[in-house]
């Protein structure tokens, strides 16, 4: 190919581009930018004509068949590049270490898993058998009817072809083909008839392929996630208030052979609120139903031999950052400067907000809109902000 | 007549950071790829219009870290492009094979959509939607605002160190994509709880967004509601969402976007075409999924088979009526609150981005004639940026506002139920090892600084309020749960090789490799304040 002009490629499209750079055999030129490209293109082609050959294209990748599932694809993909960092991560995240011969087993699973897997990979990269049935199969038809073209003229194998394509895609649409078919010679028909049965046969095992791989196979590798420990480290209790009326409670112990758990919600003044029993293990979670803002604090205590004993885990449920006490007073403030320009106790309720039904308009409702009389109820004339400007 | 209001609208971009290089097609990459063709590329189509045209108009978006750090990614990009020419490959071919019939507008629309969409990414963008955004934020015309750095949700969070670092890195990448600090933040779902305007007033956050109720059940009262701004006690302005804005976009009863002239979201090519004809379009594992081309409109309250074939024309005077009825409602609402409460209000109406174009599709076109519309046809209502309200407007009332989030019931019930609570003690107690990691190594270098940035990038994917979400809805939850795990998982396997001193160099690059957020991340952001402060560290924003 001779050597590219840069003024040439800079008025082609990337496409165009591309179609170029495929014929030079360059590897990789999908990602580049369209500078780059051409750039790229220059180079090729003063090399290829430097040294008077033009390469030839890199083998492509094993496509990936359709006889895979996406799980199957992951699987195949995670067993090719990253069978044994999972492993270990698995391990890492346990809290305690496995006896020895328990991770010489795990390991094993892991190793046979990924195996089974790669297997499948490499078996998944090659053609299955119904695809290299069928590949020759169209490359026949192609030629067939090529051949046809020839002898019979173009207008009869426009509508040959026409049929003849959908007809790969579905068995019932091969009538349709056949009819189309009559119109030709006797050769032609009969070889299409014959390529008919022969690729339906080809299409139904491809079908019946496609169902199976829809299908969870029975040996699977399904990247599910790592496993992390049902319980972590450690002894604590945590209390997150979700909503006014809910508060949520978990809790982690190293006591030794609970029977169960008793929480207790308790108010600023230590009266009891409201108490729940777990029967958890190691951890255990649940939820209050109580006011919120009335929960001060929740304690855990254990049960042992059917008594039960106050542990010294408390949560304080966190004012700070979760519900706030209430402040009666109305202050305004400079944004900029952050000074305070008014301020007095606040004299009643807020503006409410609006029924939003009331307010929304219909394009129909638009041409006989009346002014809402009712979007703010009860509200206090507020100072503009030219007001309190002038009181600052 | 005088100005009567002011119009913030928000939109709200965010999608978690989903990036799998180890497999060579992902599902779930998907979900960018389709808020890419159908919200984010339209709307800066939108916004090149205007701005040639030079017509007047304010938007305000939140572009998330996570959404911002996938934009960016190389490979992203390139599968990006592989999905967006098959799709336009697929409308080319429907769009010749429907010629003829009811479905011929449609499919010619959306080829020529997707072409024109193809070539700028391709050719004009240079597969950069990034500097596109900065370049109307440096117009002035768009204000770019962060959120958390991987949307975790911050009231659920256990320790202020794990929420200082959601937002110091959020600032961080920020600045690394548009090159300069962001003047407000968009609060992972909202979520609101007293404590955190302190966290934002540090790192010089000017503003926020909250949930209505947030201010009308305030402390103490905010005497506007939601039609002005307050400031909170550290000083940080807070904007909270109105209503009926929102209720007329949003609601499934009388929002715009059930219109019966709209495209049907769930009437899809993927499920209409012939397998054969549909297979080369679909994933590797072939399974019938949505395409993105829909040929079909919404029709009615009918079955998806009794759906009529979608006449865009038809879609676009929707459109265009709809953004005169919003314009109208906001003038009407605008003059009422005037005369009642004394003031110019200020309407607050923030959505979530990928309802406009993705789940709404005319919502871009909406969006571009109500601009149309605000610049040409009225004066009453002036569009504007929470910035320049507040360097507008200067005295706000002090309020401290109320425990809050946008989810289902206003509280936080989305994020935590019987569903997803369990997540919450692995997290909880990983925030609670970053923590002691950060004071152990207070200046790590090579191997070991890898390994401690690699954990404060686990620890922050863990923390993703989209995992959550995904379970309690109920709809890829086997994803979910599997993403929580395996971040909670490669967290602790960091943790314990660290403090066992027995770091793996190829298993921390393997992580590096898959998890590469925030490449610019400094694992000291977990560090204690009071640590930070005698050590003199420089490293927040």
């Amino acid at each position: 190919m001779a050597t590219q002009d840069r003024s040439e490629l800079t008025k082609k499209t990337v496409k165009e581009l591309r179609e170029i750079a495929k014929e030079l055999a360059l590897t990789g030129y999908s990602r580049l930018k369209k500078a780059e490209l051409i750039n790229a293109i220059i180079k090729e082609s003063k090399a290829q004509a430097k040294s008077g050959e033009i390469k030839k294209p890199a083998a492509k990748a094993a496509p990936v068949t359709g006889a895979n599932t996406q799980k199957d694809m992951q699987a195949s993909a995670k067993a090719k590049t990253t069978p044994a960092p999972k492993a270990k991560a698995d391990a890492k995240a346990k809290a305690k270490p496995e006896p020895k011969a328990k991770q010489k087993a795990d390991t094993k699973t892991e190793t046979k898993t990924a195996a089974n897997a790669s297997a499948k990979a490499q078996k998944a990269s090659k053609p299955s058998a119904t695809e290299e049935k069928a590949t020759p199969l169209v490359k026949r038809k192609e030629e067939k009817l090529a051949v046809a073209k020839i002898k019979k003229g173009s207008s009869a194998m426009v509508a040959a072809e026409k049929a003849a394509v959908p007809e790969l895609a579905k068995k019932k649409e091969a009538k349709d083909v056949l009819s189309e078919a009559d119109a030709l010679d006797k050769e032609t028909a009969e070889s299409l008839a014959l390529l008919e049965q022969e690729a339906a046969a080809a299409l139904a095992e491809l079908k019946a392929a496609e169902e199976a791989i829809l299908r969870e196979p029975d040996t699977i590798y399904i990247d599910k996630g790592m496993l992390i420990p049902s319980y972590v480290r450690g002894t604590r209790l945590r209390v997150l208030v979700r909503d006014p009326g809910t508060t949520f409670v978990y809790w982690d112990s190293e006591f030794e052979n609970p029977e169960g758990w008793q929480l207790t919600a308790y108010n600023r003044d230590g009266v009891v609120l409201d108490s729940f029993r777990s029967s958890a293990r190691r951890a255990g979670s649940g939820y209050f139903h109580i006011p919120s803002l009335e929960i001060a604090r929740v304690s855990l205590a254990i049960i042992r031999n059917g008594k039960i004993a106050e542990t010294k885990l408390q949560s304080q449920v966190s004012l700070r950052n979760q519900i706030k006490t209430l402040k009666e007073s109305e202050k305004w403030v400079d944004f900029h400067s952050k000074e305070i320009v008014h301020e007095a106790p606040a004299p009643g309720r807020a503006p409410q907000q609006h029924s939003p039904e009331s307010l929304h308009l219909t394009p129909k409702d638009q041409a006989r809109y009346g002014a809402p009389s009712s979007w703010i109820h009860g509200a206090a004339q507020a100072p503009s902000s030219d007001e309190l400007l002038k009181r600052s | 007549m005088s100005i009567q209001g002011y119009l913030s609208i928000i939109l709200h971009a965010h999608l978690p950071f989903i990036r799998h290089p180890e497999f060579p097609d992902f599902l779930e990459e998907d979900w960018l790829f389709e808020a890419m063709t159908e919200t984010y590329i339209p709307i800066l189509r939108m916004m090149d219009r205007l701005t040639s045209e030079g017509i007047y108009f304010r938007l305000t978006m939140s572009l998330t870290p996570p959404l911002c750090e996938m934009l960016a990614d190389p490979l992203l990009e390139e599968r990006y492009l592989a999905h967006l020419d098959k799709l336009r490959r697929l409308a080319d071919i429907q769009a010749k094979e429907k010629m003829g019939t009811p479905f011929q507008d449609a499919a010619q629309s959306a080829a020529i959509e997707l072409g024109e969409a193809e070539r700028l990414y391709e050719e004009v963008w240079n597969r950069q939607l990034l500097p596109q955004f900065k370049r109307f934020q440096d117009m002035g015309v768009l204000e770019i605002i962060t959120c958390g750095a991987t949307h975790g949700f911050l009231p659920l969070m256990a320790t202020d160190e794990a929420r200082r670092a959601q937002i110091s890195v959020a600032v961080n990448n920020y600045k690394k994509h548009f090159a300069r600090a962001p003047r407000g933040i968009w609060l992972p779902e909202c979520a609101f709880a007293p404590g955190l305007d302190e966290l934002l007033a540090e790192h010089n956050i000017k503003f926020f967004v909250l949930e209505s109720h947030a201010l009308t059940a305030a402390t103490p009262p905010a005497r506007y509601g939601t039609f002005r701004p307050i400031v909170t006690p550290s000083g940080v302005a807070a904007f909270a969402r109105d209503l009926e804005s929102s209720r007329q976009v949003w609601s499934a009863e009388i929002g715009y976007p059930g219109h019966p002239n709209y495209r049907e979201f769930y009437r899809d090519c993927g499920f209409d075409l012939p397998y054969a004809e549909v297979k080369p379009y679909l994933h590797l594992d072939g399974v019938r999924r949505n395409t993105g081309l829909k040929f079909h409109r919404i029709t009615g309250k009918v079955a998806l088979n009794h759906k009529e074939p979608y006449v865009p024309t038809w879609a676009s005077q929707t459109a265009a009526e709809h953004a005169g009825n919003f314009l109208f409602n906001r003038q009407a609402q605008c003059r009422h609150l005037r005369s009642v409460l004394g003031t110019i209000p200020h309407i607050t109406a923030p959505y979530d981005a990928e309802l406009y174009g993705h789940w709404w599709y005319e919502g871009p076109q909406f969006l571009e004639i109500l601009m149309r519309k605000a610049a040409f046809d009225q004066n009453e209502i002036k569009m504007i940026t929470p910035s320049e309200y507040l360097a507008k407007e200067r005295v706000h009332q002090e309020v401290t506002p109320a425990l809050s989030s946008w989810g289902a019931n206003g509280f936080f019930e989305v994020w935590l139920n019987s569903s997803n609570d369990w997540i919450y003690r692995y997290l909880h107690l990983a925030e609670e090892q970053m923590v002691e990691l950060a004071q152990r190594f207070p200046d790590a270098d090579g191997l070991l600084r890898r390994a401690l940035n690699q954990a404060a990038r686990e620890l922050l994917l863990a923390q993703s309020s989209d995992w959550a979400f995904i379970i309690t809805t109920n709809t890829s939850v086997e994803y979910a749960e599997k993403r929580t795990r395996d971040h909670i998982a490669r967290f602790t396997g960091i943790y314990d090789q660290i403090t066992q001193n027995r770091l793996e160099p190829e298993w921390i690059a393997e992580l590096e490799w898959k998890d590469t957020i925030f490449q610019e991340i400094d694992y000291r952001v977990y560090t204690p304040r009071h640590q930070r402060a005698k050590a003199g560290a420089v490293f927040t924003s």
